[in-house]
């Protein structure tokens, strides 16, 4: 670690890393003091090491969880580790996941999300979904759903219920579900920190930011421009695309996969060249 | 990537493969020898191996003192791809299979000789393992096992040895340089994922050989969906060693010519690629020589190998016999390949089989062979294609229900235009 900061802030929290520091498993990222109202958000790879109890039983030690950057907002008390080229997912609350179906049972699925373990979806946790009117959904389906729960002592399990949206599933508006026609769609994979990037784009203020930047041109904007077709990124590194042709599928899958090695520019420029071809 | 049925058949049948392919496009393949004696590294599409060979001397088992020792076997990286992580169980399943095909082609295409590791008759023979360990599986394997494996014994060597006396001596790498290994043969495996059409096309009705659709060099996902799979092992000279193929789909023997045809090219390729880095391994960059020999070993003395006259003999044949009369070889197609290279070669083909080979392009295999190949490697290649007729019939998948009709047929079919091969040259 490249600093051992650690004067208190205002709020009182100790900070063993800053922005930017790279950080093994394990290694101790902030002490957080037992006060009243001091508020720490912690993203994804970060947690609390074990119990309180032990030896520092005022003060709670939060350490990272992967190899990777240390992401502070000491002004927010905001603070994850980014680890942008693995591969294997850690699921984690509110996370947007891709999933396939890998076992159904009575009152639920088993849906496999690339992580260590498979994910619970209750049978029920649709849109709008009740005991007679709910979907059926085979070993294979894919649906985009999100993470409700994600704890390292239980399994995970994912919702298709968008807290704030009143889509029902069966119109096919909502936004999680099932992804359907299976015969023109594929996904693939990708790294987690490339997906990431994928949904800040599709996300309103990170467009905007870029558009400040003077850079609004992705590849899939690019490639939206000559095809249509509709997508889905799942933070589990996995990247769904539909269209009505396979071979446009096809074409829209390999450029937003071979795009994760790239640069932007670079990125573009094998965008432009797979829009040639068609 | 995931993919399903519907989608890979749709693309196919529109001639794209769901990596932007063509049906008969293979993946970029790098062979990469070193940095040690008897290793090396292979690299296809994203399938990655390396594979290891140990050589030690040793006792020879009491039943076969003129016979050296070779196995191999193939090892799945747990971090190799996302489900063998999770999935150990299926990991560990695909390195057995994969070990017994490959040990399998090793040993029938005879890449090494046991009679070849003999040092002296009954006190010490060589001991070869070739440990293959997949980093990354992206689909093909096999093929890439084969081609790690050949590779690193190719660039194996055992110190020297001499006999002086009563003493054998392993020279220690200081005194004197270490020898290759005995290889004889590169085969190589070439295989293809095979997919039924789900409707003929209009205009293919005519030809049996659309009814499949033949995919070279497959990635996991198609070898996941695919209703067959068929693997030729072949030579430099595109002399057949070895067909297997797993899946109950029947293929017909307008297919598996097609296979061997595409086979032939994918061989001749690779094989260049291969002779280019051995080249590059020899005369690059002197790399430091070393041999996986413990140092324990390198200088062994009769006292120390231990006496085989004590050791129980498991055979129950008496020990003058054994000694007096060559070892029968253990498998019935190395029998028939030996029988075979006393006679002469040149069985005349029936007309039947020129058709066939002519029809579905063995002969233009034949045209683009070598014409000067040196004497040594005709010499060689007549071994293996002898043996490569009995092979073809000893390793056509006898689990395989639907193709076991057929298989009679399809066995005669290469056999004869083996003969005819044999003609022309």
């Amino acid at each position: 670690m490249a600093t051992t900061a650690t004067a208190p802030n205002a709020a009182g929290v100790h900070w063993h890393a800053e922005d930017g520091d790279v950080v093994f498993p394990g290694d101790v990222l902030m002490t957080i003091p037992e006060s009243e109202g001091l508020v720490v958000r912690v993203g994804r790879g970060v947690t609390r090491r074990g119990s309180k109890a032990r030896e520092h039983a005022d003060s709670h030690e939060m350490v990272a969880l992967y190899a990777g950057t240390v992401r502070v907002d000491a002004g927010r008390n905001k603070v994850w580790v980014d680890c942008d080229h693995a591969k294997r997912y850690m699921p984690s609350v509110d996370d947007l996941v891709v999933g396939v179906v890998a076992d159904r049972f009575a009152d639920g699925y088993r849906v496999d999300i690339g992580g260590a373990e498979t994910a619970l979806l209750g049978a029920l946790e649709f849109q709008g979904a009740t005991k007679r009117n709910r979907p059926s959904l085979k070993v294979g389906d894919v649906v985009y759903a999100r993470v409700t729960v994600a704890h390292r002592m239980m399994e995970p399990e994912i919702s298709c219920i968008l807290p704030g949206s009143n889509k029902s599933w069966l119109s096919g508006e909502s936004e999680l579900g099932p992804l359907q026609s299976e015969a023109t769609s594929m996904f693939v994979d990708v790294s987690l920190g490339y997906a990431r990037y994928l949904l800040t784009l599709t996300n309103g203020d990170a467009m905007d930011s870029l558009n400040s930047a003077g850079d609004t041109r992705s590849v899939i904007s690019l490639l939206s421009q000559k095809l249509n077709f509709e997508l889905a990124v799942g933070v589990n590194g996995r990247v769904w695309i539909r269209t009505n042709d396979p071979q446009h599928t096809i074409l829209i899958a390999l450029t937003v996969q071979n795009a994760q090695h790239l640069r932007i520019p670079q990125q573009i420029e094998l965008a432009q060249r797979a829009i040639a071809t068609l | 990537m995931a993919v399903s049925r519907e989608f890979v058949q749709g693309a196919l049948e529109k001639g794209v493969r769901c990596d932007g392919r063509h049906l008969n496009a293979a993946r970029h393949c790098e062979i990469e020898f070193g940095p040690q004696q008897g290793s090396a590294m292979v690299r296809m599409g994203g399938s990655i191996a390396c594979a290891s060979v140990n050589v030690e001397a040793v006792a020879p088992y009491a039943d076969r003192p003129r016979e050296g020792m070779f196995a191999a076997s193939v090892d799945v990286s747990p971090g190799s791809c996302l489900w063998a992580a999770t999935d150990v169980v299926a990991a560990r399943e695909l390195g057995i299979d994969m070990s017994r095909k490959l040990e399998r082609l090793l040993r029938s295409a005879r890449v090494l000789n046991n009679e070849d590791l003999v040092v002296v008759a009954g006190k010490l023979v060589w001991q070869v393992r070739v440990e293959v360990m997949i980093l990354e599986v992206d689909g093909n394997v096999l093929d890439v096992a084969a081609l790690v494996s050949v590779a690193a014994l190719k660039y194996a060597k055992r110190p020297d040895v001499s006999i002086r006396g009563e003493s054998i001596v392993l020279h220690a790498l200081e005194e004197r340089e270490a020898v290759y290994l005995p290889v004889n043969h590169t085969p190589y495996i070439v295989t293809f994922a095979l997919f039924a059409r789900t409707a003929l096309p209009v205009a293919a009705h005519s030809s049996k050989r659309a009814s499949l659709l033949v995919l070279v060099d497959p990635t996991e996902d198609e070898e996941r969906l695919c209703d067959a799979q068929l693997s030729v092992s072949m030579n430099a000279f595109g002399e057949i060693c070895g067909l297997s193929k797993a899946g109950g789909l029947a293929i017909d023997k307008e297919n598996v010519m097609l296979c061997t045809s595409l086979a032939a090219d994918r061989v001749r390729h690779l094989d260049g690629l291969f002779k280019h880095a051995w080249e590059l391994a020899n005369n690059g960059a002197p790399s430091k020589p070393q041999f996986n020999v413990r140092p324990s070993q390198v200088c062994i003395f009769p006292s120390k190998v231990p006496n085989i006259m004590s050791v129980p003999s498991a055979s129950k044949r008496p020990r003058s016999e054994r000694q007096v009369a060559p070892q029968a070889p253990k498998h019935a197609d190395v029998i028939q390949g030996m029988d075979a290279e006393a006679q002469p070669p040149g069985i005349q083909p029936s007309a039947e089989a020129k058709n066939l080979s002519e029809k579905f392009g063995m002969a233009d295999v034949q045209a683009e062979l070598p014409k000067a190949a040196p004497a040594t490697s005709v010499l060689q290649s007549t071994k293996t294609r002898k043996a490569s007729g009995s092979e073809a019939s000893n390793m056509i998948d006898k689990d395989s229900t639907g193709s076991s009709s057929s298989g009679d047929d399809l066995t005669k079919a290469i056999i004869k235009t083996k003969g005819k091969k044999k003609v022309k040259r």
